[in-house]
C-alpha cells in the first residue's frame, strides 16, 4: 500500500513530472450519454417488447450499442495516448533540464523486477 | 527518482493477439454448460440477461482497461487491490479469487461429466444400477484427479494445443448461431417460442444474470499479459472493449437462437424444456438445428470444459501458491515439488477444494453460484480500489484510459454487482452459505497467522531492544526522543503519569534513514544515537524510573512511534512540539498529526516547560467527552499533587445565571459519570481546600480561553475531532488556543477502544490521499 510498491512495477512516472497530466477522461461524454441512453433504450426494447417484434428490433440494436460504445472507449484510449503525450512534450519543453534526463516511454514503460 | 535495476521481457503481443486471449478466455465452458440452466430460469428472456451482463461487464471492463492501463503488471487485481484497499483486502482478495477459481473448477469438471454420461447414456453404456447423477459425480471426480495430476506432473496446455481448442470451440458456437439463425428465417414462426417472453419477470432475469456472470468473467486475463504487450496502455485497454464487442453479442445470439430454433418434442414452452435439459440444454438445442449438432456440440463441450478445467486448476493453484509465497498462507503453499517443480501442495489442496465442490454440493447451480459471488466480490473490491488508486496515485501514474463520469460508474458497478450477488441468495442459498463459510475460514486464517507476518514484513525494523519487561497487559508510557533539551521536560510529564497509574516506561528513539539509503544500513548510524540513549537513560533513572529502551531504524519516526505503540500495546505516548507547523494542512507538524491518527494510544503533546508537579491546571471542557480526558489524566495528577484544577466551558450567548448553574451541573454530572474524585478537601493545616471549580463563561472561545490561561501553571487540551473521519485531528478551535497560549500546554487525544480503531482507520484509509506506509 504504498508508492514505493508501485515504483517497483515501474509504472509510476518520474517524481518531476507528477501531478502535470490531466486527470479528467478523454471519452467524449455528451456522446457517451446518447450512447448509454440508447443502449438502455434497446435493453427496454428487448425486455419490454415481450418477445415480439420490438424485443428483436431491441436486440439488433443492442448489438449497435456495443459496436458504438466499444467505437468511443477506443476512441478514448487514443485521444488519452495523445492528450498524455502532448502535456508531456509541454512540460519537457517548460523543463529542459528534465528532458535530458528523460528516460520514461509512454509506449514500454512497464518492466519486470530483477529478481 | 532512482529507478529499481530492471529486466524487460520481449514485447510479442499486438493488439489482435491480446484481443484474441480475452475472447479465448471468456468463451468457451461458461456457455456451454450455464446456457440451458439460465433458459430455464429467465425464460426467452435469457437474451435481456446476458446484454445486461454484457453491461454489467462492460462497466467493471472500464475499469480494468483504467487500472491495466496504468499499472499493467502480472499480479493483475492481487497488486490493485493491496495498492487500493487498506489491511486485510489484499489477503481476502487473493483468499476468493483462490476460491472462485477452484470451484469455477468444479463448475466445469461437472459440466463435462454431464455431456460424458450423457454420450455413454445414449450409447447404452451405463452400467446397471448406476443412476445418471452418481454417474456424473464420479466422472467429476476422475476428470478432475486426472487433470489434477497433469498438473502436478507439469504437463499444461499450451501454445498451439490451447489455441486450437479455443479455435474449435468457437467455430462450435459460430456454427450453432449461423444454423440457428438459418433455422429461424426458413420458418419465422419458430419465433413464438419467445412468448411467453419473462415468465419469471425481472426476478427471472436476475437470476439468469447472477448465474451466468461466470461466463463473462475471463477479459481480466489480458491485463495478465500486460508485460509482454507492444505499446500496453494502448493496446490493454483497447483489447479488454474489443473482446467484450466480440463476445456479448456471441452470446445474446447463442441464447435468440437457444429459443428461437427450437421446437421441443414435448410440446412445453422452449424454454421450460431447456431448463429441464439444464447442462444439457445447449446440447439438446443445438441437436434440433445445426447439422452433426450432437457430436459437434459434445466434441466441443468436453474440449471447452477440459480446457477451462485445465485453466482454472491452474489458476486456483498459482492463486494460493502467490499467497504462499506473500506469507499470506503458511510457507507449504509457496513450495516446489523439487523433481517436478510444480506447486504440490497448493495444488493439492486447490484440488481438494475443487472435488470437495463438486462432489458435496448438490447441484451444479449451487456450485455455479458460489463461484459467481466469489467473483462479484472479487469485481466489487476492484471498482473500490480503482477509485483509491485514481485518488491517491493518480497524478503520478501515466493512465492510457479514464474510466468517464469518474466514480460514479464504478460506484454503478459496485451497486450492480452488490445486487446480483445479493440475487443469487434466491437462487443457491447454500452458495452464499459456502460463501460466508469461505470468508470466516480466511478471516480466521487472516487474524491468526497472515495477519502477523505481513506486520512483521511491513513493520520497522527494532535495532536494540535494552531490559525490556513490558508486558502487553500492563500499563505503559511510551516517549519517543529526539531533542536531548526537551528530553527532561517529556519525562517529568511521563512520570506525572506514571505517578497516577503504575506501569513501564519506554523509551523510543528513532534512526531516521533517507530514500536513498536501504533501511536494512540503519545499523550503522546507531553509534550516533548512543549519546543520546545514554543521556535519556541518566535522567530516567534520575527521576527515580527504570527505562526499557528501544531504538528503530525507518525511513519516517512517525512509522516508527506507530509500530512501536501496537508492538508493546503502550497505553501514553508522550511528544514534544515546538509549536510551529510549516505545513498549513497540518495542526501540530506532519508527524504528530499522524500518530495521534493512527497510533491506538492516548497521545499527549506537550508544548513549553511544564512545570511539573503543576499546583493550578487549566482544562478548557467544551465537549462531554472532554469529561473523560479529565477522568484520564488531569483528575489523577491533580490528586496525586494536590493540584487545583479549573473547569472552564465558554458559551457564545449571554446565559442568565439559571441556565449556567444548569450548564455546570451538567458539566458535573457527566464528570461523575466518569467516577472523577475531585472533591474539595481539606488541606495539611485542617482548613477548607479548594481542588476544583467549574467556571461558565461566556464570549469568543478561542480569545476567553487564551486570556484565561494566564493565571495557570498548566492547560490540558483535549481533542475535538471535526468529523468521524478525523480528517481534523484537533478541532480548529483548539489548535487556534494551542498555537497562541503562552501557558506550558499538553494536548491530549485519547485512544478508542480496539473496534472504533480499526473501522477509523479503515474509513481514514479513504479520506488521505498521502502516501503513508514508507518504513
Amino acid at each position: 500500500m504504498s508508492l514505493r510498491n508501485l515504483q517497483k512495477h515501474n509504472v509510476v512516472l518520474p517524481e518531476e513530472e507528477w501531478g502535470i497530466h490531466d486527470l479528467s477522461t478523454n471519452v467524449k461524454r455528451i456522446q457517451l450519454i446518447v450512447c448509454l441512453l440508447f443502449g438502455a433504450v434497446t435493453l427496454g426494447m428487448m425486455y419490454y417488447g415481450g418477445g415480439g417484434l420490438i424485443t428483436f428490433i431491441g436486440t439488433g440494436l443492442f448489438m449497435l450499442f456495443m459496436a458504438w460504445i466499444t467505437h468511443i472507449s477506443v476512441k478514448g484510449v487514443d485521444d488519452q495516448a495523445e492528450e498524455f503525450l502532448t502535456e508531456r512534450e509541454r512540460f519537457l519543453r517548460e523543463h529542459p533540464a528534465v528532458a535530458e534526463e528523460d528516460d520514461f516511454s509512454f509506449d514500454e514503460s512497464v518492466t519486470t523486477e530483477d529478481e | 527518482m532512482q529507478r529499481e535495476p530492471t529486466t524487460e521481457l520481449s514485447r510479442d503481443l499486438g493488439l489482435f493477439d491480446i484481443t484474441m486471449v480475452g475472447v479465448a478466455a471468456m468463451v468457451g465452458a461458461g456457455i456451454f454448460v450455464l446456457t440451458g440452466i439460465a433458459a430455464g430460469a429467465a425464460g426467452p428472456a435469457l437474451i435481456v440477461a446476458f446484454a445486461l451482463n454484457g453491461v454489467i461487464t462492460l462497466l467493471t471492463a472500464m475499469i480494468h482497461a483504467e487500472l491495466g492501463s496504468a499499472i499493467p503488471v502480472a499480479g493483475g487485481y492481487y497488486v490493485w487491490v493491496r495498492q487500493g484497499l487498506p489491511g486485510s483486502n489484499a489477503f481476502f482478495a487473493g483468499w476468493m479469487g483462490w476460491f472462485a477459481h477452484a470451484v469455477a473448477g468444479s463448475l466445469y469438471a461437472l459440466g463435462f461429466s454431464a455431456y460424458v454420461v450423457e454420450a455413454v447414456n445414449r450409447m447404452g453404456m451405463l452400467p446397471a444400477g448406476v443412476s445418471v447423477s452418481l454417474a456424473e459425480k464420479l466422472v467429476a471426480l476422475l476428470i478432475a484427479l486426472l487433470f489434477l495430476y497433469i498438473n502436478y506432473r507439469g504437463v499444461s496446455e499450451t501454445g498451439k494445443a490451447g489455441n486450437i481448442v479455443t479455435l474449435g470451440q468457437t467455430t462450435v458456437l459460430a456454427l450453432f448461431v449461423v444454423s440457428g439463425l438459418f433455422a429461424i428465417a426458413s420458418d419465422p414462426t419458430q419465433l413464438q417460442s419467445f412468448q411467453p417472453f419473462a415468465p419469471e419477470g425481472w426476478s427471472g432475469v436476475f437470476a439468469a444474470m447472477g448465474l451466468t456472470y461466470i461466463a463473462f468473467e475471463g477479459f481480466e486475463i489480458i491485463v495478465q499479459t500486460g508485460e509482454e504487450v507492444r505499446d500496453p496502455r494502448r493496446n490493454l485497454p483497447k483489447a479488454i472493449f474489443l473482446a467484450l464487442l466480440v463476445v456479448v453479442p456471441v452470446y445474446v445470439l447463442v441464447g435468440f437462437c437457444m429459443i428461437g430454433a427450437v421446437t421441443p418434442p414435448t410440446g412445453e414452452p422452449t424454454y421450460q424444456w431447456l431448463g429441464e435439459a439444464g447442462v444439457l440444454g445447449l446440447l439438446q438445442a443445438g441437436e434440433q438445428f445445426m447439422p452433426l449438432g450432437y457430436i459437434l456440440l459434445t466434441v466441443g463441450a468436453i474440449f471447452a470444459t477440459t480446457s477451462a478445467l485445465n485453466a482454472t486448476i491452474y489458476a486456483a493453484t498459482r492463486a494460493s501458491f502467490a499467497m504462499g509465497r506473500d506469507h499470506n498462507l503458511p510457507p507449504a503453499f509457496g513450495s516446489v515439488h523439487p523433481k517436478t517443480r510444480t506447486p504440490h501442495i497448493a495444488l493439492l489442496c486447490s484440488g481438494a477444494l475443487l472435488i470437495g465442490m463438486a462432489v458435496f454440493i448438490p447441484a451444479i447451480e449451487d456450485v455455479a453460484s458460489a463461484a459467481n459471488i466469489m467473483f462479484l466480490l472479487v469485481f466489487m473490491q476492484i471498482n473500490v480500489a480503482a477509485i483509491t488508486i485514481r485518488r491517491k496515485y493518480g497524478d503520478k501514474l501515466a493512465y492510457g484510459y479514464l474510466v468517464p463520469f469518474f466514480p460514479y460508474l464504478p460506484i454503478l458497478a459496485i451497486i450492480l454487482q452488490i445486487a446480483l450477488a445479493a440475487k443469487l441468495f434466491d437462487v443457491s442459498p447454500i452458495a452464499w452459505y459456502v460463501t460466508i463459510g469461505w470468508l470466516a475460514l480466511g478471516y480466521v486464517i487472516y487474524a491468526l497467522y497472515s495477519r502477523k507476518l505481513e506486520r512483521e514484513e511491513e513493520v520497522t525494523p527494532v535495532l536494540i531492544e535494552e531490559r525490556l519487561r513490558v508486558d502487553r497487559e500492563r500499563f505503559s508510557v511510551l516517549v519517543p526522543v529526539a531533542n536531548p533539551e526537551n528530553v527532561e521536560n517529556l519525562l517529568n510529564v511521563a512520570k506525572s503519569i506514571l505517578e497516577t497509574q503504575p506501569g513501564e516506561l519506554i523509551l523510543l528513539h528513532v534512526v531516521t534513514v533517507p530514500g536513498q539509503i536501504p533501511v536494512s544500513l540503519g545499523h550503522e548510524f546507531v553509534e550516533e544515537t548512543r549519546p543520546l540513549m545514554d543521556h535519556t537513560t541518566h535522567i530516567a533513572e534520575e527521576m527515580g524510573m527504570t527505562p526499557n529502551i528501544v531504538l528503530r531504524v525507518g525511513r519516517r519516526a512517525a512509522n516508527a512511534i506507530i509500530d512501536t505503540v501496537e508492538d508493546y500495546n503502550a497505553n501514553f505516548v508522550v511528544m514534544g512540539w515546538g509549536g510551529q507547523s510549516r505545513d498549513p494542512q497540518t495542526v501540530v507538524g506532519t508527524n504528530i498529526d499522524r500518530i495521534v491518527k493512527e497510533a491506538n494510544a492516548n497521545v499527549v503533546v506537550v508544548r513549553g516547560d511544564v512545570a511539573l508537579p503543576a499546583r493550578r491546571i487549566l482544562v478548557p471542557v467544551q465537549h462531554p467527552r472532554h469529561g473523560h480526558l479529565v477522568a484520564s489524566l488531569a483528575a489523577p495528577m491533580a490528586v496525586h499533587d494536590d493540584a487545583y484544577i479549573e473547569l472552564v466551558h465558554v458559551v457564545g450567548e449571554d446565559l442568565t445565571s439559571r441556565q449556567r448553574a444548569e450548564r455546570a451541573s451538567e458539566l458535573l454530572e457527566s464528570l461523575r459519570e466518569h467516577d472523577i474524585e475531585l472533591d474539595d478537601s481539606v488541606d495539611a493545616g485542617g482548613r477548607p481546600h479548594r481542588r476544583f471549580r467549574i467556571r461558565i463563561e461566556t464570549g469568543d472561545v478561542v480569545n476567553e480561553l487564551i486570556e484565561h490561561a494566564k493565571g495557570f501553571d498548566l492547560v490540558m487540551m483535549g481533542a475535538s475531532r471535526e468529523s468521524w473521519f478525523r480528517r481534523k485531528v484537533w478541532g480548529d478551535k483548539t489548535s487556534r488556543v494551542a498555537r497562541q497560549i503562552d501557558t506550558p500546554l499538553m494536548l491530549l487525544n485519547l485512544r478508542s477502544g480496539r473496534f472504533k480503531y480499526n473501522v477509523s482507520q479503515f474509513f481514514q484509509f479513504f479520506w488521505d490521499t498521502e502516501d503513508e506506509s514508507e518504513l
